[in-house]
């Protein structure tokens, strides 16, 4: 089997030089695409260049074996396995053949930078240490208890006493190694055009059980020797740090924070780590730095919740309640993202830069090398021997985090980008051109303008005036008049139709801060002239899990004013879309497992859905 | 005569004869057991494993370290040997039997380097493995289900563009999807388009403008210019692969193979009445 994709791979090369150059462009005239040549480490490739930007779908977020949690839960496939999964070929997760429903455009690699050494000693035999007792405990591991017991005592207890490694660790050498190969991995199996890699690990820090974690993503080829680790620093500021080092040496990189929703309120702060308040240095900084926030993965989905939110008709999803009964991570407002972006745009009335100026992106955060296995009825689990059957998603907890039952398959990333090449989806990320999904392949554009016409006669035509008399997601308004905002969204081909569109707004108003939820399109005309919605009956199949086929529409598109625009006021405005219910995969797995029953409490059809970063009102006084 | 040099079982206990052999002969200076010698040829080994790691020389204190862990290692391991601790310990059979598949493994190389001929037997007998994925090249036009008058509208654009009209505005782009498609694989098209489109267009005439044919954003009318099905890469251009192939496949049914004849070597008594009926059943009658 392992050689099939490789079989695939060279004979689509063949095909691609048997093509006859040079075929002219006829009735080509609505579609500017070019092909242009593209250099990368010695090979040309021909790519095309699609002016007004792509869509391209992709995983920012995942593990293999080369993080040893990861390893000792089981997981076997390493960073290479991983692409090759992303890629549409076949894998073994968890003892069974998996593939991905459809596969990706672009993919990331993000292991643990506090244990690659120790996952080298792990995989590679001969190496010192490979024979000790921990490693070989941590291979040996026949079931989740014993693997439990062996992460307990050999990285748990190493780490309450003091000790960053279990003692098999064999120094930064050892690290470098498994970096190494992680990178190598990364460049072999990048196919400018086709298929993107990006060089990227994770920054693992957790103070006091917060989660800060940061995936941390380079552009090009020109790499540290070794990733910086929460061992080496725990604080956002000493990876800024690192980060400004690497960027004196031509590094060009950013990062991306994940699971607000378990950051015990570290994530959007009042001081820093040292105790010191956010300046204007702090917050300048992290803008430069931190670009994107993970709306969603796994552990949950961190926009909004229903507690803090109530108003809110869409905030009860995906929301990891039971993540509240360990370790103390219990949900505050302040643990989620629409205040963060609130938080941020109060700093800026107060210290001139926002620190929190995020786009959006979407994750898994699977420990299973499974990129992108987003979609509901093709979901496995994400932890190795803890969630992979149906009956254990039902009832098992994951390890002193939360239920499986309250995980769900993750989210995706989308990237307007020209091609599909490492530059162009990490300067699409970096710009904040990006959006976030539930896991669908939902569209979405968001412009903010002046002149937009109400209806196009192209979408050609409605994209070219977006970018000429305005700017996309992810930039400031820099306009004088009210903005009218221009969004459209079409629904991913294999899911039903989509409900309705909202705009997001946040401001701050004498020195409070405010948010508002507005309809702004519904399918069917079913937006009210005081903003409400008519509610729509799609009612999913829970027999067979089956979508409604008839209702919702395949594509909205509204140009949107703010009836209470201010040019004073600092605010941001996001979009969110909303698609029509469909199964969760807890129905599914009901549906083929007649003796599996999930909790009463657990939902079973659910509305996916995508977030379009902020345009954000920065007022100059 | 060949046909006994091609079977594997032989071939498999040959080899782990050779290997006792090898080990037999190596440690004729070892009688007693407990004595443990570290020549040269163990020496260069360890410092090779350590080499490998670190990308340098040792210095003394570092082989002091690895020479003590060695000696640390095999006293336990004898003594272990000694106390027969290596009978049914799961981990121990788990790495013995490991060790055992990977020299049928290798078996395969030794008995099975294909000529020409074979490769082109396995080639021509297994075409599937090495076709190209179908690929089409069409022009495509979306109405959407909830539209007005949907029937006659696309009657009439069809008419329309048959006739030598090019594609109306109003549908160009139309969702933001392209209406020209070229040399795209069946698996692109899908990815794009959803519902039973992609496996429609192998059904489709060529050059002119037909349909309805639906996707999961709504009816399309297609023209297909071109179509690429049932191709297969030329053998000499993707030998290495067909090679590459031939012995993956072949690995697999050696190390079969050679799994079927140890057990008819083993015989295997089922006493237990826990198991299934059905399953031990399947072990009598193989």
């Amino acid at each position: 089997m392992k050689n099939i994709g490789m079989i695939a791979l060279f004979l689509m090369v063949i095909a691609c030089n048997q093509k006859q150059k040079g075929e002219s462009s006829e009735n080509n005239s609505n579609q500017e695409t070019e092909k242009v040549a593209y250099n990368h480490n010695g090979s040309v490739y021909d790519i095309v260049e699609n002016p007004l930007k792509e869509a391209y779908f992709g995983e920012q977020h995942l593990h293999t074996a080369a993080s040893m949690d990861a390893f000792i839960a089981g997981t076997r496939l390493t960073p290479d396995d991983a692409y090759r999964f992303a890629q549409g070929e076949e894998v073994i997760v968890n003892g069974k053949p998996h593939r991905i429903n459809r596969p990706l455009d672009w993919a990331a690699v993000t292991d643990h930078a506090e244990f690659l050494g120790e996952a080298y000693t792990l995989m590679n035999e001969g190496t010192p240490g490979y024979d000790s007792e921990a490693a070989k405990a941590m291979r040996n591991a026949p079931d989740l208890k014993t693997a439990l017991t062996v992460y307990k005592k050999y990285v748990l207890d190493a780490l309450a006493g003091g000790d960053a490694h279990p003692d098999f660790w064999q120094g930064y050498e050892a690290v470098k190694s498994q970096w190494q190969v992680n990178i190598e991995a990364t460049e072999k199996h990048y196919t400018p055009g086709k298929f993107t890699t990006i060089h990227a690990y994770e920054w693992s820090s957790a103070p006091n059980t917060a989660n800060l974690h940061r995936n941390v993503f380079f552009r090009d080829t020109n790499l540290p020797d070794m990733p910086f680790s929460a061992n080496e620093g725990p604080s956002p500021q000493e990876l800024w740090d690192w980060m400004k080092t690497q960027e004196a040496n031509g590094v060009k990189v950013f990062c991306n924070p994940h699971n607000p929703n378990e950051s015990k309120g570290m994530l959007f702060p009042e001081v820093a780590m040292n105790n010191k308040p956010i300046d204007e240095t702090y917050a300048k900084t992290r803008q430069h730095f931190e670009r994107n926030l993970e709306m969603m993965q796994t552990k949950g989905n961190s926009e909004v919740v229903p507690d803090f939110w109530p108003n809110d008709e869409f905030a009860d999803f995906e929301n990891a309640v039971s993540l509240q009964e360990y370790y103390g991570r219990i949900f505050e407002k302040h643990n989620f993202i629409r205040y963060g972006l609130n938080r941020g745009i109060k700093y800026y009335e107060d210290l001139g830069i926002n620190p929190f100026k995020y786009g959006f992106v979407g994750g898994t955060d699977s420990h299973n090398g499974a990129m992108s296995n987003v979609e509901e009825f093709n979901y496995v689990g994400h932890h190795g021997m803890a969630d992979q059957t149906a009956l254990d998603r039902s009832r098992n907890e994951q390890d002193g985090e939360m239920y499986n039952r309250d995980m769900n398959p993750g989210g995706l990333t989308g990237v307007w980008a020209t091609s599909n090449t490492r530059e162009a989806i990490w300067d699409g990320m970096h710009n904040r051109e990006s959006f976030a999904t539930s896991g669908p392949r939902i569209k979405v554009r968001f412009f903010a303008g002046n002149g937009y016409k109400n209806t196009y006669d192209s979408y050609e035509e409605m994209i070219k005036d977006g970018y000429s008399k305005g700017v996309p997601m992810g930039q400031n308004y820099e306009g004088t008049e009210a903005p009218e905002f221009l969004v459209w969204a079409i629904k991913d081909p294999i899911a039903p139709n989509l409900d309705r569109i909202q705009i997001i707004k946040g401001w701050v108003e004498n020195g409070e801060m405010k948010d508002e939820v507005y309809n702004v399109t519904a399918s069917e005309n079913r937006l009210k002239a005081d903003g409400t919605v008519t509610p729509i009956d799609a009612p999913v199949n829970m027999e067979t899990g089956e979508f409604n086929k008839e209702k919702g529409a395949p594509e909205l598109m509204a140009v949107w004013k703010d009836p209470d625009f201010d040019p004073n006021q600092n605010a941001y405005y996001y979009v969110r879309v909303i698609q029509l219910p469909t199964a969760r995969y807890s129905l599914w797995d009901e549906i083929r497992n007649p003796d599996v029953h999930y909790p009463e409490d657990t939902k079973r059809v659910i509305q996916e859905r995508a977030w379009a970063s902020p345009i954000w009102i920065e007022p100059k006084n | 005569m060949k046909k006994f040099i091609k079977e594997p079982l032989v071939h498999f206990l040959l080899l782990g004869f050779m290997i006792f052999g090898y080990y037999y002969l190596n440690k004729t200076d070892d009688q007693s057991g407990n004595v443990i010698v570290i020549d040269d040829a163990e020496y260069d080994y360890l410092l090779g494993l350590w080499k490998n790691q670190w990308k340098r020389d040792p210095n003394e204190q570092e082989i002091k370290a690895f020479i003590d862990q060695y000696l640390r290692q095999e006293v336990f391991y004898k003594e272990a040997l000694a106390l027969n601790l290596d009978h049914n310990d799961i981990i121990v059979k788990r790495r013995l039997s490991q060790k055992m598949e990977a020299v049928s493994n290798d078996l395969n190389a030794m008995i099975n380097p294909p000529d020409e001929g074979e490769l082109r037997a396995f080639y021509d007998k297994n075409k599937s493995l090495f076709q190209f994925p179908d690929s089409y090249s069409f022009h495509q036009v979306l109405f959407t289900n909830n539209e007005s008058n949907l029937q006659e509208e696309m009657e009439w654009t069809m008419q329309e563009m048959n006739d030598g009209q090019g594609i109306p505005k109003s549908l160009q782009l139309k969702l933001s999807l392209p209406n020209k498609w070229e040399d795209r694989t069946e698996a692109d098209i899908n990815k794009a388009f959803g519902g039973d489109f992609a496996s429609t267009l192998d059904t489709l005439p060529i050059n002119r403008w037909t349909g309805p044919v639906e996707s999961g954003f709504g009816q399309h009318l297609v023209f297909v210019s071109k179509k690429d099905t049932g191709r297969w890469a030329d053998f000499e251009k993707i030998k290495p692969y067909v090679e590459k192939e031939y012995e993956y496949q072949t690995e697999l049914k050696t190390q079969e193979q050679v799994y079927r004849d140890l057990l008819e070597k083993y015989p295997v008594i089922i006493t237990s009445k826990h198991m299934p009926e059905r399953i031990k059943k399947s072990y009598v009658e193989r």
